[in-house]
């Protein structure tokens, strides 16, 4: 086994972020400033300041765009191409910036390591993971022959991967999304390195195997005394993993402290905004969405998150907000920071409906779906009943079928056993074969509404076919009309139609999305995960329109996601599917406070919450 | 590891064979759509006999029903029996055989230039991509690539026979009466040919694929682990270059045999290209189709080597296929 | 609760080719096309002679005032032979890539869009035409039907094929996958609207350059059948067909070759910087112009 014995003594933790005295182990990242571009370009990253200190993980959180990877690559000085970056990245009192191309390479992968996203893209797929391996360690260690091999198996008995042995001889492709993480963190770990960057390792991930990994990491941390930047747009997930965390907004930190001071009372309106938009399996009710978009880059005279802000006022503009301290080790660029304890949008339950006791709209019986040459159904066995008005939530990870039963009951692909009927009418046809009524009844949205929307129509285009298909001859004037109102409906203003998709933001388009579902009349929608494409402060806000709109007009919502946590806001009933199977049914409060089945507790369990007892 | 790999390779050769004897099929069809008398006509000429032309048909076995020509002739032509002229009468196998050994050196020349100075050139531009040089340089292989063969043959004709003197006229004279030296030195221009003709699709190609495999996250993530340049560039980006660039080689060989016919024409180089053309424009079936079919069996060999090699630098395709 | 929406900036709608002409290449490609089709389109009606009345002058004069490029080994007026002879070599290959797309082209789309066993076995006949490299293939159909107009189109038309269907197959599978069809699809269209709506109008840029690169190789080709005498047959004026006329003269005469081969390698050479400036546009890097075309 790895064992560390770590030589330099532990930080000081009195000395946390923000100060200015360079630690003697860890990283400690000052004044960092990345800009592509001249200098009239507003810097991507401005003057971050971080310290990463041995055996703790800092988690640096922000949604995407906010410069949170650009900083962690250029803190150990990775160029990707024309950026330029300035300030100081200290390693042991060494500057890494300060060095010259070869020395910085000689420290990557031997005392600081970086982890990327998506291993299955950071793994070379033409190599076994063995040779992937022990490249760094030849090169570093100068480790050859037995010795190599026996560090080899250590290393990945370290990170858990079953029969090590056979595994070192395996292509990455041979590997599930999880162990291919796992061998990339071997990898970075081969070394012994004193700090290791995380950049979203475990996004794309299950939320069951997000949870392993998270825990393989604390105990790797324990162990090795080893300093960890841990990046994540999940807020959660560092609420539970991180000892401190900093949050980051338009390329500046807008506040950092220890976790859980953090958390219990939040300095800047962001972080108290995100804490509440972030869904909660404890208490399913959501912040309504942050309005506008964030700014490009780092806004430097005056508070970049002012246009946005609930509690800005004037004297939040026109000055570069500093960095204040507060109790606790915390630091927080807001004029405001006193204001936030009171005040504010507080969190509210998405509208609901009550379900009249009616025969039930959707009848789903024994449906399975069997795909020539696939070793087992993809959906088996599952039935359900929804009525009118009712929202159900299909909970499951990636390949559990949840998505394949949307398509069949939208009729994009037909099932191979089994029965499904809508009002009166039995669903076995494709869509193309279907009524148009029954076309119109039931509405699809999709996950990705980058892809959904067809880039070469307008949004007028794009919402007039519902319109034409499935309300026959309207005016062209009452068209517009329509089209108008359904823009200010989802909350856009109706200039947008005259918009190419590509011209909108991801939480913009998939408004239209849902606004072209809408406009068909529906009696039945369906989400197919349809806010894992975005961002949290947009996601609250795209739910929030579901919920509202299918109120009103009483639509009945199948809801499928892997996000637990967004389902129970949403839902009223909750089926949990394993491997194309129902394992779980029960009504969404039953199923989070007293849940029946084994894995229906380990999926619960294993979603990160910011209960911090 | 070799067994696992049988049954992939001997799928692929399985397809090839397939193919193989459909363009036998497809060809000899082709080759015998004309009546028997038309044929012998076009051979003898207008003013011939009937006595003539049954004579003829009987004697190159025209009367029977092309289904059974066919399995005679492909069965023959398994041992390395094409049959007779029907134009000269001498076994076509003789100068088919000759001519092929002539093509293929020509083919493999100009491939091995085409191949090799694309490469170079291709990964010299994913170093410098993006810059001035980089674009006149697509821009050029660009215009080169939209040249007609036969036209990169005269301009190096025009060039190097006519202005500069430096080959003969004719090189087939070499081949009758020219010593082995100048025999080599006909080869240097059509092999040039071809190498031209290729270089500018390998280089482009090249030059993607390097830049996108520089450009890939895993190569990121090398540099990241401290490897050096060297052993980032050679394990990690040109190992999966390789691999689009593999098919185009292939398909560039394939191309290199078949651009034997243009620069044997205009050259006068003896090879097979110009016994091609010569027997289509007589009518010489037999010759035609013998023709044909070698360029098909040595098309079909390029492409069970790429495969191969596709196979062998892939490791994905190789496990999906067993 | 009102949103308050950040506006973002309307992106740049500039026309296709105002951005292939800001590129010189792109500059140079439109302008050689546009010079060769207008000498093609043009030319005829300048001819000074009957580009096929033989023993104007004295066979193999040089250059004068009468015959600007001299007469041929016939004794005909090369420059009236060079004026007429674009005529076959843009119509065959144009005529060729135009049925190209309406047999294979539309065959490929409907299969690739059905998919199941009519797609599968549409694909197999395709590749196993792609087998043989395409001078080979026209070699081998102008061998059993002989050189005529028709058979040179079809022939054409037929190596054209299976890249044309490998180009049209890829983009339908792209769009097929791509979630705004499922909606379509989803919302009950008939496959015909979601063909002609939903993916035509994507598929319709990489399509409509692949149009203009299988016209540069069928020039290439049937400007090479014609260089080895398969081709455009004699007494007709062919650009490719005088080049091999000239050929055995190339010594003595070598503008009666220059010339038409100048003029070949400015059509393609125009039409091919002009597809890559385009391909440019659609995809940000060069290089998919390239390619043998089979």
């Amino acid at each position: 086994m790895l064992d560390i014995v770590d030589p330099r003594p532990a930080a000081d933790p009195t000395d946390t972020a923000g100060s200015f005295d360079p630690p003697t182990a860890g990283l400690a990242i000052r004044g960092l400033t990345v800009r592509y571009g001249g200098p009239e370009r507003a810097p991507t990253v401005w003057s971050v300041d971080l310290t990463l200190e041995p055996g703790k993980i800092l988690g640096l959180a922000g949604e995407s765009g906010c410069g949170k990877s650009t900083t962690a690559k250029a803190a150990i000085g990775f160029r990707q191409g024309s950026e330029t970056v300035t300030g100081r990245s200290l390693l042991a009192g060494t500057d890494v910036l300060a060095l010259d191309p070869l020395a910085r390479r000689a420290l990557w992968g031997n005392r600081v390591s970086y982890v990327s996203q998506s291993a299955s893209l950071a793994l070379n797929p033409a190599m076994t993971v063995g040779r992937q391996l022990a490249q760094p360690l030849r090169r570093h260690r100068g480790l050859s022959g037995a010795a190599l091999k026996r560090r080899m198996l250590e290393l990945f008995t370290l990170v858990d991967i079953p029969d090590p042995a056979v595994a070192l001889k395996k292509y990455p492709f041979q590997f599930s999304g999880g162990q291919q993480q796992r061998v990339a963190l071997a990898i970075a770990l081969c070394c012994e390195p004193e700090v290791l960057i995380l950049d979203e390792p475990t996004t794309g991930l299950d939320v069951t195997t997000q949870a392993r990994i998270s825990a393989l990491l604390r105990s790797i941390v324990d162990r090795t005394r080893i300093a960890v930047l841990y990046v994540s747009h999940n807020l959660a997930l560092l609420a539970n993993l991180a000892d401190s965390l900093a949050v980051m907004y338009a390329g500046q930190i807008v506040e950092q402290g220890p976790t859980p001071v953090v958390l219990a009372r939040p300095r800047h309106p962001y972080t108290k905004i995100l804490l509440g938009l972030s869904p909660r399996l404890e208490d399913p009710r959501l912040v309504p969405g942050i309005p506008g978009l964030p700014p490009a880059g780092a806004v430097l005279d005056d508070c970049s998150f002012a246009p946005r802000c609930p509690y800005a006022e004037a004297a939040c503009c026109g000055a570069a907000v500093p960095a204040r301290r507060f109790p606790g080790g915390v630091e927080a660029r807001c004029h405001r920071a006193e204001a936030l304890a009171g005040g504010g949008p507080s969190p509210v339950a998405l509208s609901r409906v009550a379900i009249p006791d009616a025969d039930p709209l959707l009848i789903v019986d024994q449906v399975e779906l069997h795909y020539r040459g696939a070793p087992r159904p993809s959906v088996d066995k599952v039935s359900f009943k929804l009525k009118t008005g009712e929202r159900i939530g299909i909970v499951g990870e990636s390949g559990s079928g949840k998505s394949s039963v949307l398509k069949m009951i939208s009729g994009l692909v037909a099932p191979t056993a089994g029965y499904m009927r809508f009002g009166d009418t039995r669903l076995d046809a494709l869509a193309v074969d279907r009524p148009r009524w029954l076309c119109r009844d039931i509405q699809l949205v999709f996950q990705n509404p980058d892809a959904s929307l067809n880039p070469r129509h307008t949004i007028r285009q794009i919402l007039m076919r519902p319109l034409v298909l499935f309300h026959g001859k309207l005016p062209a004037s009452e068209r517009e009309r329509r089209v108008r109102e359904s823009l200010e409906r989802v909350r856009l203003p109706a200039a947008f139609a005259d918009r190419m998709p590509q011209e909108l933001s991801g939480g913009q388009r998939q408004r239209v999305a849902i606004a072209r579902a809408f406009l068909a009349s529906p009696k039945l929608l369906l989400c197919d995960e349809v806010t894992s494409a975005l961002d949290v402060s947009v996601q609250a806000a795209v739910l929030e329109t579901i919920a509202e709109i299918s109120a009103d007009a009483g639509v009945a919502v199948v809801f499928v996601s892997h996000d637990l946590a967004v389902v129970r806001t949403i839902a009223d009933r909750i089926l949990v599917m394993r491997n194309g199977q129902v394992v779980e049914a029960q009504d969404a409060d039953g199923l989070f406070t007293n849940p029946q089945e084994p894995y229906t507790r380990d999926l619960i369990a294993a979603v990160p919450t910011f209960d911090l007892a | 590891m070799s067994l696992r790999l049988l049954k992939p390779i001997a799928t692929r050769l399985g397809a090839n064979v397939v193919t193989l004897i459909v363009i036998s099929m497809v060809t000899f069809g082709l080759m015998n759509l004309k009546a028997p008398e038309d044929v012998a006509r076009s051979v003898l000429g207008r003013e011939v006999s009937a006595a003539q032309i049954a004579d003829f048909v009987a004697k190159n076995g025209l009367d029977a029903p092309v289904a059974v020509r066919y399995v005679d002739w492909i069965s023959r032509f398994a041992i390395g029996d094409f049959g007779h002229s029907i134009v000269t009468g001498r076994p076509v196998s003789n100068d088919v055989l000759t001519r092929l050994n002539r093509s293929l050196t020509l083919a493999a020349l100009g491939s091995l230039f085409g191949v090799a100075a694309g490469i170079v050139i291709g990964v010299q531009l994913a170093l410098r991509a993006g810059s001035k040089a980089d674009f006149r340089v697509v821009t050029g292989l660009l215009v080169i690539a939209s040249m007609p063969e036969f036209l990169i043959g005269i301009a190096l004709y025009l060039v190097f026979v006519v202005w500069l003197g430096w080959f003969p006229t004719q090189a087939g004279m070499a081949f009758s009466f020219g010593d082995a030296w100048a025999r080599a030195m006909t080869f240097v221009l059509p092999a040039a040919t071809i190498g031209l003709l290729l270089m500018p699709h390998i280089a482009r190609v090249a030059r993607a694929s390097a830049i996108e495999a520089f450009a890939s996250p895993y190569v990121d993530a090398a540099r990241l682990r401290g490897l050096s340049e060297r052993q980032v560039s050679w394990d990690h980006a040109f190992r999966n270059a390789a691999l689009p660039l593999m098919s185009v080689i292939g398909v560039n060989l394939v191309y290199a045999v078949s651009g034997v016919v243009v620069v044997d024409f205009l050259f006068g180089f003896p090879g097979l290209g110009a016994l091609l053309v010569a027997s289509i424009g007589s009518g010489d079936v037999f010759t035609t189709q013998a023709i044909v079919m070698m360029f098909a069996v040595v098309i079909v060999v390029i492409n069970i080597a790429v495969d191969l090699a596709m196979l062998w630098l892939n490791p994905k395709a190789r496990f999906r296929a067993a | 609760m009102s949103l308050v929406l950040a506006e973002r900036p309307i992106a740049d709608r500039v026309p296709m080719w105002r951005l292939v002409l800001a590129a010189r290449d792109g500059r140079v490609g439109v302008a050689l096309t546009g010079a060769s089709l207008l000498l093609i389109l043009v030319g005829p009606m300048l001819a000074p002679f009957d580009p096929t009345a033989v023993n104007l002058a004295p066979s193999n004069q040089p250059p004068s005032m009468v015959h600007l490029l001299g007469t041929d080994h016939l004794g005909r007026d090369v420059f009236s032979r060079f004026l007429w002879g674009g005529q076959s070599i843009l119509m065959i290959p144009l005529m060729a890539v135009v049925l190209t797309y309406l047999t294979a082209g539309l065959l490929s789309l409907v299969a690739a869009y059905k998919g199941g066993w009519f797609d599968l076995v549409v694909s197999r006949f395709f590749e196993l035409l792609m087998s043989l490299p395409a001078l080979l293939k026209i070699l081998i159909l102008v061998a059993a039907f002989g050189p005529s107009t028709p058979v040179l189109v079809a022939a054409i038309a037929l190596t054209n094929a299976p890249g044309a269907s490998r180009v049209i197959r890829g983009a339908v599978l792209g769009e097929t996958q791509a979630d705004y069809v499922q909606a379509a699809q989803a919302r009950g269209e008939a496959a015909l609207s979601v063909v002609t709506r939903e993916i035509l109008p994507n598929i319709l840029g990489p399509v409509s350059v692949d149009f203009a690169l299988r016209i540069t190789w069928g020039i290439i080709a049937l400007s090479t059948l014609s260089f080895l005498g398969l081709g455009v047959q004699p007494p007709q004026a062919d650009w490719g067909l005088m080049i091999q006329e000239a050929r055995s003269s190339l010594q003595k005469a070598p503008l009666v070759a220059i010339v038409p081969a100048i003029a070949i390698a400015s059509l393609s050479i125009g039409l091919n910087l002009t597809a890559d400036a385009v391909v440019r546009q659609f995809t940000g890097r060069t290089g998919a112009a390239s390619g043998h075309g089979a």
